[in-house]
C-alpha cells in the first residue's frame, strides 16, 4: 500500500471512508468531511520515527506506537530510548517496540548508545537491528523513503 | 549519487542539560556527508549552544560541532529575540538602520533571523526534524 500513486491513495482513503461511513448505516447522501479523508491518507502514508528519549506518560508512548503503523514504517531508537529495545523493559512504552516489530516495521537500536548504556545484543527483543551507523540509515530512510517523519 | 535534498532543523532544547543537541549534531552530519544541504534553527534555550568557547570535556562538544557543521556548509540561523533575552547580542538598531548582531560571545558563521526566518527555511526544506523542546 505504500507504493501506491497518490491518485490511488486518495481512492483507497476514499473507500475506506465510505465504507465505514456505510457500516454505520449512512448509507444515502454520505457527507465526508475532508478532514476524514486527509486523516486517512496520512494513515497510508511511509511512516519514519525518530525517537531519542522515554515517554514521560502512556498517552504519549500510544502515540508514538500508533506513528509505526505497517510494514515498510521504520522506528529508529536513540539515546536514553534503546532501553525499550530489552525483553525485560516493563515500562509503559515497551509496546513501541514490540508493537512495531509484530506490524513487521523497521526497528533499528544505535549500537553507540546500547554499549553505553551496557545493554548487551542478548537482552534484546528479537528481530531489533543494532546499527553502528544510525544517522547514516535514518538519513537514507527520512530523505528517501519517508512520507511522515516524527521525531520525539 | 543521492539527489540533494534540503533539511531543516530546529533545535529547542539547551545543549549539555540532554542529548537532543547531540543528536541533533550527528544527524546534521550525516545529511550534509550523504551530499544533503543543512539548516539549523536554534530557539529558546537552544541558542546557548552558539556560545563561543565552550569546555563541555565530558560532555558532547556540541560547540565544536556546530562550528564543523558551518565549515561543511550548514547553515546555522539563531532566534534573535531568543538570543538578546539571554544576552548574546543586542539587537538594536544600528545607526544605518540595521540590527546590531555583532558579538564576542557567539560562534562564528551563526546568523541571526527572527521566527519568520524559520518559516522561510521550512518552505525550502524537502522534510523537517524538530529536536527537544516540550
Amino acid at each position: 500500500m505504500h507504493q501506491c500513486s497518490p491518485e490511488r491513495r486518495i481512492r483507497i482513503a476514499y473507500q475506506v471512508v465510505m465504507q465505514l461511513e456505510f457500516e454505520e448505516g449512512k448509507t444515502q447522501s454520505v457527507y465526508t468531511k475532508p478532514s476524514t479523508i486527509i486523516s486517512t491518507l496520512v494513515d497510508l502514508m511511509k511512516s519514519c520515527v525518530l525517537l531519542m528519549k522515554l515517554p514521560g506518560t502512556e498517552g504519549e508512548s500510544w502515540r508514538i506506537g500508533e506513528a509505526v503503523r505497517a510494514k515498510g514504517d521504520s522506528l529508529f531508537l536513540l539515546g536514553d530510548a534503546v532501553a525499550i529495545c530489552r525483553r525485560e523493559y516493563r515500562g509503559h512504552a515497551s509496546s513501541i517496540a514490540s508493537g512495531a516489530l509484530s506490524k513487521d516495521a523497521k526497528v533499528c537500536a544505535s549500537a553507540r548508545d546500547l554499549r553505553a548504556r551496557g545493554i548487551e545484543a542478548s537482552e534484546l527483543l528479537e528481530g531489533i537491528k543494532i546499527v553502528e551507523d544510525i544517522e547514516g540509515d535514518f538519513i537514507d530512510v527520512m530523505m528517501d523513503q519517508a512520507e511522515r517523519v516524527v521525531a520525539w | 549519487m543521492v539527489e540533494k535534498k534540503t533539511l531543516t532543523i530546529m533545535l529547542a532544547s539547551a545543549p549539555f542539560g540532554n542529548q537532543y543537541a547531540d543528536h541533533m549534531c550527528r544527524v546534521a552530519t550525516r545529511a550534509l556527508e550523504k551530499g544533503h544541504a543543512v539548516e539549523i534553527f536554534l530557539y529558546g534555550d537552544a541558542v546557548h549552544a552558539q556560545m563561543n568557547n565552550q569546555s563541555p570535556k565530558l560532555f558532547f562538544p556540541v560547540g565544536e560541532k556546530l562550528k564543523e557543521l558551518i565549515a561543511k556548509g550548514a547553515k546555522v540561523y539563531s532566534c534573535e529575540i531568543c538570543s538578546v533575552a539571554r544576552g548574546y547580542i543586542s539587537g538594536q538598531l544600528t545607526a544605518d538602520g540595521k540590527k546590531d548582531y555583532s558579538s564576542t560571545k557567539v560562534l562564528d558563521g551563526v546568523q541571526f533571523t527572527t521566527i519568520f526566518g524559520f518559516v522561510e527555511s521550512l518552505a525550502r526544506a524537502d522534510k523537517v526534524l524538530s529536536f527537544g523542546g516540550g
